[in-house]
């Protein structure tokens, strides 16, 4: 697996440019547009799993959170950490969507996922939703678990750092399959 | 473990660029939508603002006191009486009918302008207040036109003149459109706002000038 990995580091950089992207215009559709923060606020509420203060404070970091995470991830730094933020986000995603499925009253018209930006799935939370929350989901463990390849600054700085220490060794054997 | 810690790090540093954030784009939630009594009841224009002075419009409480079992009767146009003057300055946010009758005496001079908030598509071609400009939520946050995701509209309340004094009505009781209207206004730095808690309808019965179709063109 080491090996494949190695040959095919770019398979990394795609799951990352992907979640990148992905999350990068779900915040701009989050934060830019007017209004934008107000109807993500709505949409937080509407799917009615979390107590009003909270539903505020959430709709004030998520974008934030996936703002961050996703320059991370276009850049490779802290990408594990990043990648970390971001399963923990769509997990969370996915309880709110099988909440509203499973209850079916009808009251959330709109996932207010991914914004305006990307309309691969309309309308109310569904399979659609589910599958695309999956599918990054997905995407984001590989990145968690693999690291985020040759290309990127954490790989940058650390064939840069002198070894220190038996954590670092093994670290650098850990990222790169092999003693240094 | 340096993961975990990295990933509490960035959900912090998520957490202060929201506090900030919420500064400068401020979001509330709002009250659950209710249904606005029906009309020939209890309610009074009173019980739709409680913060209106009570001795301010004793015909408006009447002219909700229909009975039930006549619905065939129009409404007689309640008396309010001569237009009493008030300091523009000194209104709250809520106004009640009789403040926005003052108002509207001013418009003619350029100082006022009242915005029909309701956006029920019709609603202002087939009624509003003489003089008022609709301009509605949807109008302001719709879809079409976007350039970068920003409306037409999004430009056009920026350049609104800041001088003058705005009075926004929709069809009263809890007035969602209304309030909402005021948030973006106010977001877009107009700060003279009045909200006509009373709605339209109670202009209308209380025979105070209306006028139908739509908007005149620049």
């Amino acid at each position: 697996m080491k090996r494949l990995l190695r040959a095919g580091w770019w398979w990394l950089l795609l799951c990352r440019t992907t979640v990148a992207a992905f999350f990068g215009l779900a915040a701009y559709s989050k934060l830019v547009p007017p209004n934008a923060s107000q109807r993500f606020l709505e949409g937080v509420k509407a799917f009615k799993i979390l107590p009003d203060h909270l539903v505020i404070a959430a709709a004030n970091t998520i974008p934030w959170a996936e703002a961050i995470c996703a320059l991370l991830l276009l850049l490779g730094a802290w990408t594990r950490a990043a990648a970390l933020v971001i399963a923990a986000l769509l997990g969370s995603f996915l309880y709110g969507l099988l909440t509203v499925i499973n209850r079916a009253d009808g009251s959330v018209s709109e996932c207010s996922c991914f914004g305006d930006f990307i309309k691969i799935c309309d309308g109310p939370p569904g399979t659609c939703h589910l599958v695309l929350d999956g599918a990054l989901l997905c995407l984001a463990l590989v990145v968690l678990l693999f690291g985020p390849g040759r290309l990127s600054v954490d790989h940058l700085c650390a064939s840069r750092k002198p070894p220190e220490g038996v954590d670092y060794v093994r670290e650098v054997v850990r990222q790169e399959g092999r003693p240094i | 473990m340096r993961i975990l810690v990295r990933a509490l790090a960035i959900i912090g540093a998520a957490g202060l660029a929201g506090i900030a954030y919420s500064w400068t784009r401020p979001v509330m939630l709002r009250a659950p939508e209710r249904e606005p009594a029906p009309r020939g009841t209890s309610t009074t224009p009173h019980d739709a603002s409680p913060d209106t002075p009570s001795d301010n419009q004793p015909a408006a409480d009447q002219t909700d006191e229909h009975r039930p079992g006549d619905p065939g009767d129009a409404p007689s146009p309640p008396d309010l009486g001569p237009v009493v003057p008030v300091d523009p300055d000194s209104l709250g946010t809520r106004i009640s009918l009789q403040e926005a009758r003052y108002l509207h005496t001013l418009i003619d001079s350029g100082e006022v302008v009242f915005l029909d908030a309701r956006g029920h598509e019709g609603d202002y071609e087939a009624g509003h207040i003489a003089g008022a400009l609709h301009l509605t939520i949807d109008m302001i946050d719709n879809d079409q036109g976007q350039v970068m995701g920003f409306s037409p509209n999004y430009f056009l309340v920026s350049v609104m003149p800041r001088g003058t004094r705005y009075v926004i009505y929709c069809n009263g009781g809890e007035c969602d459109e209304s309030v909402n209207l005021n948030i973006r206004l106010f977001d877009r730095g107009v700060e003279v706002t009045h909200i006509m808690t009373d709605g339209y309808p109670h202009w209308k019965d209380a025979g105070l000038p209306v006028a139908t179709g739509p908007e005149p063109g620049p």
